[in-house]
C-alpha cells in the first residue's frame, strides 16, 4: 500500500498529464498524414518523437500549437487537450495558445536583429515587460535559461544573424523561451547542428525539463535515448508505440518498432 | 557577278554554305571513324558546329562592319578628290575683301563641307533613280526636276563640278560596296574548307565549339554596358562644349530658363550676355517636385499592395490580382499622359477650383497619375523582396504568439527594408526619367523664372524641355540651346544612374544577410 501512495504522489507533482491527444486524423488536401493518433503527453517531461521520414511526426508536433492553422491545405480533425482544454475550440485564440506553447525549429531562424531584439520580440509583443529595466531582466534570464548568456552578454546588440549555428539555436531556445511558455515543442532542433552544438543543446533540453513540457522529433534514436523520458514511434502516419523511453528501445513491443530501432526499416 | 556581289546575296550563300558544311561536317566525322563513334573526341555534332562558326561568323563579321567601313572610306576618299579650283568652293572677290583671314578660312571650309554634302546627296539621289536618268546633259535644271520626279531629294543646285563628282564618288561606292562581299565570300570558303580538313578522331571540336559560345555570350553581357558608354561619350562631347561656352555654374546654378530663339552665328547677345538663359535649377525642381509627389502616391499604394498580396491574399485572388497590376506597368506612358491631360487635369481643376489651378496642367496632375504609374512597379518589386524573406522567419514570429500583423510589420518589413528601399530608389530614378506624362500634363511654359511652390501650378522639367528644343525650329546641332539639351541629357543621366547605383548598393547589401 506504501508504494502505491508514494507512486501516486509522483504522479501527481511530476507526472500530470499535460497534453491529451484523441483521435487526431490531418489531411493535407486529400492525404491523410496523420491517421487515428491518441497520445498523452506528461508534465515536466521530455517526450521524443521517432520515426523515418514522411511518417508524419513533425506534422504532428506542428498540431500542438497549431502551426498548421497557417497552412491554408492542411486539415485537423479530433481533440487536443492541453490542460484539460480543447486547443482547437473555437474560442481559442491560436495566437494564446502560441504564446503558451513555444516552439524550436529544425533550421536556426533568428530574425535579423540584435541578440537582444530576438529574446525580447516575444515579451514586448505579450507585453510581459513593464519597464526598460524589467525587459533586460527578462533577456538575461531567457539568455541564461538558453545556455548562451556568457557567450553573448557582451555583444547583445550584435546582429543575432551574425552567430555560430549552435549559438543561433541556443538564442532561438532563448527566445521561445522568453515568453514563458508551458510547452517546448522542438522540431529537429539540432539536424543543422554539429556533434558539439548537439551536445550543448541536449544539455539544455534535459535542464528545461525541471521547468517545462519538452516535446522533440528527432531523426536520432541516440539522441532521443539521451535525452528523453518517454518515445513515441511514428511510421506512415500511425502512432505505433508509446512508452517509456527504456522500455522503447530495449524491449519494444510491436514488430515496426523493434525492426526501426535495429535498422532495418526507415 | 557585279551582282551577285551584293550583300543580301553574300548573306545568303554564307548561311546555305554553313548549313551544308554542318551536314556534312557531321557526316564527315562520322565517316573519319567508320562509325565508330566513341573513338571520336567530339560528337559529330560539334564537328559540324564547327564547321557552322568557320564559315559564317568571320563572313558575317566582315560584312557587318564593311556596311560601316564603307561610308567612312568613300567618305575620306571625297574629302580628298575635292578640287579646290573648283568655282563652287570659291569666295567672291568682293566678299573676301571685306574678311578677315581667320573668318576666310572658316568660310572656305564650310564651303568645302557644304560641297561634299551636296555631292553625296546627289550621288544618292543619282543612285537611288536608276539607270534611267539621263547624266549626260548639260540642262541641269532638268536633271534635278527628273531627279525629283523619280522620288529623290535635291537639295542644292546642281553645278557640272558637283555632278562630275557625284557620279566619280558613285561609282567608287559602287566599287567599295563590292569588296567587303567579296572579302567575305573568300573567308567564307577558306573558313569552310579549313574546318573541314580539321575535322578526325583527335580534333576537340567541341572544345572550340564551346569557346565560341562562351565568346557570343561575353559579347551579349558586355553589348548593352558598351552601348551605355557609347551613349555617354555621345552626350558628353556636347556638354562639355556647353559647359565652357556657358559656363557650368551659370547652368547648374541658374534660376532662369528662356530660350530666345535662333541664336545660330550669333553667339553673343547685345550685352554680352548669352540671349538665351539656360539655367537648371527651374527644371531640376520641376523634375523633382513631380517625382516627389508620384513617390508619394505610388510608395504607399505599392507597398500596402505588395504587403495584401504577398501575405493575406488568397490564393485566388492572387492570382487575378498580381498579373492585373503587372499589365498596368506594360500600358504605354503616353496613355497615361492623355489620361491625366483630359480627366485628371480637368477633374482637379473642378475640384480645388480655377483660381488656386489655372491650368489643368500641374504638378499634382502629373504627379497623381506618374504615381499610379508606379505603383505596379513598386508592388512587383517589393512583392519581389517580401517573398524572398524565409519562410522561417514568419514561423519563427508565428511560433512566438506573434499575430500575423505583427509579424509583418515588426519581422517581415524590417528584413526586406533595405530591398524595398531599392525599389522605391528605382522608382524615383523612373520618375525623373519619365517622359510623356509630364511632357503632356505637367505644362509647356517656354520661359521660367525661379522655383515654383504651388502644387497646382505648371512646372518644367527635364525631360519636357529636351522634347521641345529639339521639336521646336532646329537650330542647327552647334547652337547653344540645342548644346544645352545635352547637358541636361548629361546631367539626367548622371542623376538617374546614381540612384541606381544606390539602389543597388541597398539591394546588394540586403542579399548578404540571407545567402
Amino acid at each position: 500500500m506504501k508504494d502505491t501512495t508514494e507512486t501516486d504522489r509522483a504522479m501527481s507533482t511530476q507526472n500530470d498529464v499535460k497534453i491529451s491527444a484523441k483521435g487526431v486524423q490531418v489531411y493535407y488536401d486529400k492525404n491523410q498524414a496523420i491517421k487515428d493518433v491518441d497520445v498523452e503527453i506528461e508534465g515536466r517531461t521530455v517526450t521524443a518523437f521517432i520515426g523515418p521520414s514522411g511518417c508524419g511526426k513533425s506534422t504532428f508536433l506542428r498540431c500542438l500549437n497549431r502551426m498548421n492553422d497557417t497552412i491554408s491545405i492542411c486539415r485537423v480533425e479530433g481533440d487536443i487537450l492541453i490542460d484539460g482544454e480543447d486547443i482547437y475550440d473555437p474560442r481559442v485564440d491560436p495566437v494564446q495558445l502560441r504564446a503558451k506553447v513555444g516552439m524550436v525549429f529544425q533550421k536556426p531562424n533568428p530574425f535579423p536583429k540584435s541578440i537582444y531584439d530576438n529574446v525580447a520580440y516575444g515579451p514586448k509583443i505579450h507585453g510581459l515587460a513593464k519597464s526598460k529595466a524589467d525587459l533586460d531582466d527578462i533577456v538575461e534570464k531567457a539568455l541564461r535559461r538558453g545556455a548562451i548568456w556568457d557567450e553573448v552578454k557582451d555583444r547583445l546588440h550584435a546582429p543575432g544573424t551574425g552567430l555560430s549555428g549552435g549559438q543561433q539555436q541556443r538564442l532561438c531556445i532563448a527566445r521561445a523561451v522568453a515568453t514563458e511558455p508551458e510547452v517546448l515543442l522542438m522540431d529537429e532542433p539540432c539536424s543543422a547542428l554539429d556533434p558539439i552544438a548537439t551536445a550543448q543543446v541536449e544539455e539544455l533540453i534535459d535542464e528545461l525539463r525541471s521547468d517545462y513540457t519538452v516535446v522533440i522529433v528527432t531523426h536520432s534514436m541516440q539522441q532521443a535515448a539521451r535525452v528523453s523520458q518517454k518515445t513515441a514511434f511514428f511510421h506512415l502516419g500511425n502512432l505505433v508505440e508509446y512508452g517509456d523511453t527504456d522500455k522503447i528501445f530495449t524491449n519494444p513491443e510491436d514488430p515496426r518498432t523493434e525492426s526501426y530501432i535495429s535498422g532495418r526499416i526507415g | 557577278m557585279n551582282t551577285f556581289l551584293s550583300l543580301p546575296n553574300v548573306l545568303l550563300a554564307v548561311i546555305v554554305l554553313a548549313i551544308i558544311g554542318f551536314v556534312l561536317g557531321r557526316g564527315r566525322a562520322r565517316a573519319s571513324v567508320m562509325g565508330d563513334l566513341p573513338k571520336l573526341h567530339s560528337r559529330p555534332i560539334h564537328h559540324g558546329w564547327h564547321v557552322v562558326l568557320a564559315t559564317a561568323v568571320p563572313a558575317i563579321l566582315v560584312l557587318f562592319f564593311w556596311s560601316f567601313l564603307q561610308g567612312l572610306v568613300s567618305n575620306s576618299i571625297l574629302n580628298a578628290n575635292i578640287d579646290p579650283s573648283l568655282p563652287d568652293l570659291q569666295i567672291p572677290e568682293a566678299q573676301r575683301a571685306l574678311l578677315s583671314e581667320e573668318t576666310i578660312v572658316v568660310r572656305e571650309a564650310a564651303q568645302r563641307g557644304l560641297f561634299a554634302e551636296n555631292v553625296k546627296t546627289l550621288a544618292a539621289a543619282l543612285t537611288g533613280a536608276g539607270p534611267s536618268i539621263d547624266i549626260a546633259t548639260s540642262d541641269y535644271e532638268a536633271l534635278a526636276n527628273n531627279l525629283r520626279d523619280a522620288g529623290q531629294v535635291v537639295s542644292a543646285d546642281i553645278t557640272p563640278g558637283m555632278l562630275d563628282a557625284a557620279l566619280d564618288l558613285q561609282a567608287l561606292q559602287t566599287r567599295l560596296s563590292m569588296i567587303g562581299p567579296a572579302i567575305a565570300m573568300v573567308l567564307a570558303v577558306g573558313g569552310f574548307f579549313w574546318a573541314f580538313g580539321r575535322i578526325g578522331a583527335e580534333f576537340r571540336a567541341r572544345n572550340v565549339v564551346e569557346r565560341w559560345i562562351m565568346g557570343f555570350l561575353i559579347f551579349a553581357s558586355t553589348m548593352a554596358i558598351l552601348t551605355t558608354v557609347a551613349i555617354l561619350a555621345a552626350v558628353t562631347v556636347p556638354s562639355l562644349t556647353f559647359f565652357s561656352e556657358y559656363g557650368f555654374l551659370n547652368f547648374l546654378f541658374g534660376f532662369d530658363w528662356s530660350i530666345a530663339g535662333d541664336v545660330v552665328g550669333q553667339p553673343e547677345g547685345e550685352n554680352g550676355e548669352y540671349a538665351s538663359q539656360l539655367g537648371f535649377m527651374p527644371l531640376l525642381w520641376g523634375t523633382l517636385y513631380i517625382s516627389f509627389v508620384a513617390l508619394i502616391v505610388a510608395v504607399p499604394l505599392g507597398l500596402m499592395a505588395a504587403i495584401y498580396l504577398s501575405e493575406f491574399a488568397t490564393a485566388r485572388f492572387r492570382a487575378w490580382v498580381k498579373p492585373a497590376l503587372e499589365i498596368l506597368a506594360g500600358v504605354p506612358t503616353i496613355v497615361y499622359g492623355l489620361f491625366a491631360l483630359v480627366t485628371v487635369g480637368p477633374f482637379l481643376q473642378a475640384v480645388v477650383g480655377t483660381t488656386i489651378m489655372p491650368n489643368t496642367v500641374s504638378v499634382i496632375t502629373a504627379g497623381t497619375v506618374m504615381g499610379m504609374m508606379l505603383v505596379p512597379f513598386v508592388s512587383s518589386l517589393s512583392d519581389d523582396v517580401i517573398n524572398s524573406v524565409p519562410q522561417a522567419m514568419r514561423d519563427g514570429s508565428l511560433g512566438l504568439g506573434a499575430t500575423k500583423s505583427e509579424t509583418v510589420t515588426k519581422v517581415i518589413l524590417p528584413a526586406a527594408l533595405p530591398g524595398i528601399v531599392g525599389a522605391i530608389v528605382l522608382a524615383a530614378s523612373r520618375a525623373i526619367g519619365e517622359t510623356m506624362i509630364v511632357v503632356l500634363a505637367a505644362g509647356a511654359l517656354s520661359s521660367v523664372s525661379g522655383l515654383e511652390a504651388n502644387p497646382f501650378g505648371a512646372v518644367v522639367t527635364v525631360t519636357t524641355r529636351i522634347v521641345a528644343v529639339l521639336q521646336g525650329e532646329s537650330s542647327g546641332f552647334d547652337s547653344i540651346d540645342t548644346l544645352a539639351v545635352f547637358a541636361l541629357a548629361f546631367t539626367l543621366f548622371f542623376i538617374t544612374l546614381g540612384l541606381n547605383l544606390l539602389a543597388q548598393r541597398i539591394v546588394a547589401k540586403y542579399r548578404e544577410q540571407y545567402d
